[in-house]
């Protein structure tokens, strides 16, 4: 079903060359993902590719935790502020040319109105800059491995134990603008593989880092990009 | 697609498993929940409903088969979702239009076997289901979500329509994990391939039944002796006297 675009997306440096792979993260169960890309990103220091703005992006949301989108809970419009400076609420993408063609993913989780439309916006966007291969980072809080993985496809799922070590051991909902990238990328044709860290849940601050369960798993997503970390 | 117990959503996916109709559409919905699923083998599932068509070999009424892992959270996402279905059921030239759902109790005896509950979209339908069925009418109430709507929709198109509901406790796991009750999906089943004149074994979902029976069974002994453990706990005197000032 199509709804009326509230989505835009801002072209700021498109690449030379086509970026095979890109890596994707949100704000999540305890930063796990979130901080592993943010140490990918200091590490490889990308040029910003686009920004995608949504008039669904709250500042302040109506459910906690902001990826547990509902209908009627709007949260509130604003504007991010930052060293003295104001931006829009958005998702920042990333692109390096060297020492790896890749793309890196700042995901924003828009209100129940816009999570699909922004989702698919992105999806859109990494298709038109050649990516074919999606990892995405998250937290994960069951018994299992440091880090553990789910695949779009059984294939990817075997390349990932035979390459990587990586076995499935989280089952249920993967909520948010990340878990609807890695849907979504599917049905586009693209290899999804999500990266989860294990860490343990904070219900009082969903969101509160995890740091030693992020570097387990920024180590993980350096070893698949065999990027030194 | 969800309902309580997922008694309705179990009945449609028992039939398509013993059917093997053909899949005619995939439905997706910016109104489903902002999730994807992650599977027991690690496989990562996007929220969609599938349409199935099946042909009657016996030459009766074909059907169309409506099932999902998800239903449209809000009302206009609900409204618009039952518009599009309804719209592809006419080009299809569907006539008539069943709902099956769950129908929440408070305790069902495990002897008992679901009541169904039958509404529709008219009085004379409703009529000929009670005699020749002995279903039972719902008098008052509201039945939520797209179960609810497709069959108000079918009603405002000049569709028949009817929304059978079985008895169900809504079982759940301890962390609140919805299972499925399986023998309210039998009951739902044994009237609606009644009134469909299709013939589909339902021994798979009676040993389903028995398997969620024995599960809630264990859950509840569990529970009891939490219970049991609490209240000796609470029976116990304070090992100091409380002090306030």
């Amino acid at each position: 079903m199509s709804e009326p675009s509230h989505c835009r997306v801002k072209l700021l440096a498109k690449p030379e060359v086509s970026l095979s792979q890109a890596v994707a993260s949100s704000p999540g169960l305890r930063s796990v993902g979130w901080q592993a890309l943010a140490s990918l990103t200091l590490k490889l220091n990308p040029t910003l590719t686009a920004e995608v703005f949504s008039s669904d992006f709250p500042t302040r949301y109506g459910t906690v935790p902001s990826y547990f989108a509902k209908p009627r809970a709007y949260g509130m419009g604003g504007v991010i502020v930052e060293s003295g400076g104001v931006s829009l609420p958005k998702v920042k993408v990333y692109h390096t040319v060297q020492p790896l063609s890749l793309c890196l993913i700042h995901g924003y989780h828009a209100n129940f109105y816009g999570q699909y439309e922004v989702a698919e916006a992105t999806v859109k966007l990494m298709e038109e800059l050649g990516v074919k291969r999606l990892y995405i980072l998250a937290g994960y809080a069951l018994e299992g491995e440091p880090v553990c993985c789910a695949a779009s496809t059984r294939s990817l799922l075997e390349e990932a134990e035979k390459a990587y070590g990586l076995k499935p051991g989280y089952v249920g909902p993967f909520l948010g603008f990340s878990g609807l990238l890695a849907g979504l990328a599917g049905n586009h044709g693209m290899d999804g593989l999500c990266l989860f860290g294990k860490t343990k849940p904070t219900p009082e601050s969903p969101e509160r880092p995890d740091r030693e369960a992020s570097e387990k798993l920024y180590r993980k997503i350096c070893e698949i990009l065999k990027v030194a970390p | 697609m969800p309902d309580v117990g997922l008694a309705g959503k179990q009945a449609v996916d028992y039939l398509v498993q013993e059917l093997k109709p053909t899949l005619l559409f995939e439905a997706y919905s910016t109104h489903f929940p902002a999730q994807v699923i992650v599977t027991k083998e690690g496989l990562i599932e996007l929220l969609k409903c599938e349409l199935y068509g099946w042909r009657n070999p016996e030459g009766g009424g074909d059907l169309l088969l409506l099932t999902g892992n998800a239903q449209p959270l809000s009302p206009e996402g609900q409204y618009a979702f039952v518009r599009e279905l309804l719209e592809k059921a006419e080009e299809l030239n569907v006539k008539e239009v069943y709902s099956l759902s769950g129908y929440l109790v408070e305790f069902r005896p495990p002897e008992k076997e679901p009541s169904i509950y039958a509404v529709a979209t008219s009085q004379e339908l409703l009529a000929e289901l009670k005699s020749k069925l002995g279903l039972s009418q719902l008098e008052k109430g509201s039945i939520e979500g797209v179960q609810g709507l497709v069959v108000g929709e079918a009603k405002v198109r000049g569709l028949k329509g009817v929304c059978l509901l079985a008895e169900t406790p809504g079982y759940s796991t301890p962390s609140g994990r919805p299972i499925v009750d399986a023998k309210a999906s039998k009951a739902l089943l044994k009237v609606l391939t009644q009134i469909l004149k299709v013939e589909v074994d339902l021994s798979g979902l009676e040993r389903q039944a028995a398997l969620t029976e024995e599960f809630m069974e264990r859950v509840s002994q569990l529970e009891q002796q939490v219970l049991e453990q609490v209240l000796k706990v609470g029976r116990q005197p304070p090992k100091e006297k409380p002090y306030y000032v």
